[in-house]
């Protein structure tokens, strides 16, 4: 008599016959080709929030981010993202609303929509629903602001973004080609106007012929193609330009956000798009990834100290999952010796040295205690908040911008080590547990 | 807790717990949220223009559509005082005392006559905390009969603090820059 697979049991098509590596291959393809789009969304939308959380909530929220990736079933719990939700509308009430950024609010709404969807007897289809309404009232609202602005749709505003660099995208200016000290110049023109209580002082800002020219149309081009976005997000499922609505999202996204440093917004609207897309497998699937990955490739230029939190964050997942103690000394190497000279590149004398050595001593730790519990387990988790204080200390009290994520991720470290570092597990068995096959239990996502 | 019962069949639930449960498994819930961001959207405006909050700000999806971000705002205090009058300029990552700087940021995004009051206020009791800090620094030195003379006198205390917050607007056609006064408020000791 023969079993009938269960509905929810991912496809093989890529059967492994030989041990170890290829068989670890084909079980990674075989997930990519199982992930509901839906579970994509939702780890894309947890590492959105670990990596743009401002203020008091950072440190809960990135300890629950890691706690998320460590257990996955959590990321389908309305609850959990209920938590999520609460924990983001507080800190951005400590913050104060007036001083936020378009993208934190969104992410707010998306936590909140998760919540209320995966409540529900339906998740994909109501989160389908919120996360197309969602896209399509921002563009909706960023169209009307650029066509009722003053000063859009003439050129004016691109035009003062690229010949001042208040905006700091090196690759916008090298596009608009504005030398470096002509923005440095009317960068300071600008200050200079700031700083005078004279009455009537104007400040005259020096331009290029290539940033006169291209301005108006960026402008035109810009209110134009973001109008079509939310028409495409709010059109009738199936029909007309809703049709291409996904190919549009990630051509917005890939052009706008590796031009520009707002990476939030493009990730988030990564996620939102894979929360609308239908089936498995579909290429609007990978194409989202792939606008996730392109913006993080920008995101590694402009803004290396997050992107070095991400790589910890990474190796700490990998060991997460696979139990291996190279990936988390790897974590931990990237973590303490990264962030160490990163703060060094940004002025902080003797960070980079610190952190490296820090880093070494992490993972010398963790080596000798790989395997057994005990306390030089302990003693290897107490490591990362004692790096972080040691750097703080040499910071004047601060260690930048990713001082929260920092902590969250040495607090996870802690959790996932204080869980205890098994042997690895064999690799049939790692493939059994990824593929998620137990039957009512949705499919792991790693 | 209360399991789903057959379809067609009446609920033993009690009557909240029913509601919830319609209310949780009803299509309409996809809708909440949108609907909330619709909400905030629709007053962003009003409150740029009623209470000159930056369109960049306060979730209504005006990023990049104009220079007037609170970056781009600065506030400009004048303290007068029997010694003389002082002018001082807070704009982005300018130096300013703790509670100073929150309420100029707030300033800078939400110019309201309340947050401009609070800042002129702060602004005041700084100046006199300076004055007291400077007297205990002097003591001892050759002149603080001389200032400790002008601080009991009043002299250091502000008399008047007049606090304007500013935004630049870009003049594409002559290519120049200018500073635009949005709202002011003039503090006068009581």
């Amino acid at each position: 008599m023969s079993v009938s697979p269960s509905v929810d049991a991912p496809p093989v098509l890529y059967e492994a016959r030989e041990p170890r590596l290829s068989a670890r291959v084909g079980a990674w393809l075989n997930l990519a080709h199982a992930t509901r789009p839906l579970d994509a969304c939702l780890a894309l939308t947890v590492l959105t929030v670990i990596v743009h959380t401002q203020g008091y909530a950072g440190l809960p929220l990135t300890m629950m981010g890691v706690a998320a990736f460590y257990r996955p079933a959590l990321l389908r719990s309305s609850i959990f993202w209920a938590v999520v939700a609460g924990l983001r509308a507080a800190g951005m009430w400590s913050l104060g609303w007036y001083a936020l950024d378009n993208h934190q609010y969104l992410l707010t709404y998306w936590c909140m929509a998760l919540s209320l969807g995966l409540a529900g007897a339906h998740p994909e289809s109501a989160l389908r629903v919120s996360a197309r309404l969602l896209i399509g009232l921002c563009f909706a609202f960023a169209t009307a602001w650029k066509i009722l602005a003053p000063d859009f749709l003439d050129g004016s505003f691109f035009e003062f973004i690229l010949i001042t660099g208040i905006v700091p995208s090196q690759a916008a200016q090298a596009l608009a080609q504005v030398p470096a000290e002509v923005a440095a110049t009317n960068a300071a023109a600008v200050r200079g106007l700031a700083m005078s209580f004279e009455p009537d002082v104007v400040a005259s800002l020096s331009r290029t012929h290539v940033v006169t020219s291209i301005a108006p149309v960026a402008a035109l081009l810009t209110a134009g193609f973001e109008g079509l976005l939310a028409l495409a997000f709010l059109w009738p499922v199936d029909r007309g330009l809703s049709r291409v609505r996904d190919g549009l999202l990630v051509l917005f996204g890939v052009g706008t956000y590796v031009l520009l440093p707002v990476f939030g917004f493009g990730w988030l609207l990564a996620a939102l798009g894979l929360a609308q897309v239908t089936r498995r497998g579909h290429v609007a699937l990978v194409a989202y990834v792939g606008m996730f990955a392109m913006i993080l490739v920008g995101l590694a230029l402009e803004a290396p100290a997050t992107f070095v939190t991400l790589g910890g964050l990474g190796c700490l997942l990998g060991f997460a999952r696979t139990r291996s103690v190279p990936l988390l000394v790897a974590g931990g190497l990237v973590v303490c010796g990264g962030t160490g000279l990163v703060l060094e590149w940004r002025g902080v004398e003797g960070a980079g040295a610190l952190g490296l050595a820090c880093g070494f001593v992490f993972a010398g730790t963790i080596l000798l205690a790989g395997g057994h519990p005990g306390w030089a387990r302990m003693l290897a988790a107490a490591v990362p908040p004692v790096i972080v204080g040691a750097l703080a200390i040499a910071n004047g009290g601060t260690i930048g911008p990713i001082g929260s994520q920092w902590w969250g991720l040495a607090g996870g470290m802690l959790v996932v080590l204080a869980t205890g570092i098994r042997r690895r597990q064999s690799v049939a068995a790692s493939t059994a547990g990824m593929g998620g096959t137990k039957a009512g239990r949705p499919p792991a996502i790693f | 807790m209360y399991p789903k019962p057959p379809a067609g069949s009446p609920s033993s639930a009690p009557r909240y717990v029913r509601f919830t449960r319609t209310a949780v498994d009803s299509p309409l819930r996809a809708y909440v949220v949108p609907g909330v961001l619709l909400t905030v959207g629709l007053i962003q405006p009003v409150l740029v223009a009623s209470f000159h909050l930056s369109p960049w700000k306060g979730g209504g999806f005006g990023m990049f559509s104009t220079v007037d971000q609170p970056r781009l705002r600065f506030v400009r205090v004048q303290v007068t005082s029997e010694l003389g009058t002082e002018r001082r300029v807070i704009g982005d990552g300018a130096p300013a005392p703790g509670r100073v700087r929150v309420l100029a940021d707030r300033a800078r995004a939400l110019p309201t006559e309340r947050t401009l009051a609070a800042l002129a206020r702060a602004v005041a009791e700084v100046r006199l905390q300076d004055a007291g800090g400077q007297l205990r620094q002097d003591r001892g030195r050759a002149d603080t009969a001389r200032h400790e003379g002008s601080v009991r006198d009043g002299a250091h205390i502000p008399t008047m603090v007049e606090v304007e917050v500013h935004r630049l607007r870009y003049l594409r056609a002559s290519g120049v820059v200018m500073a635009d006064a949005i709202n002011r408020y003039r503090w006068v000791e009581p």
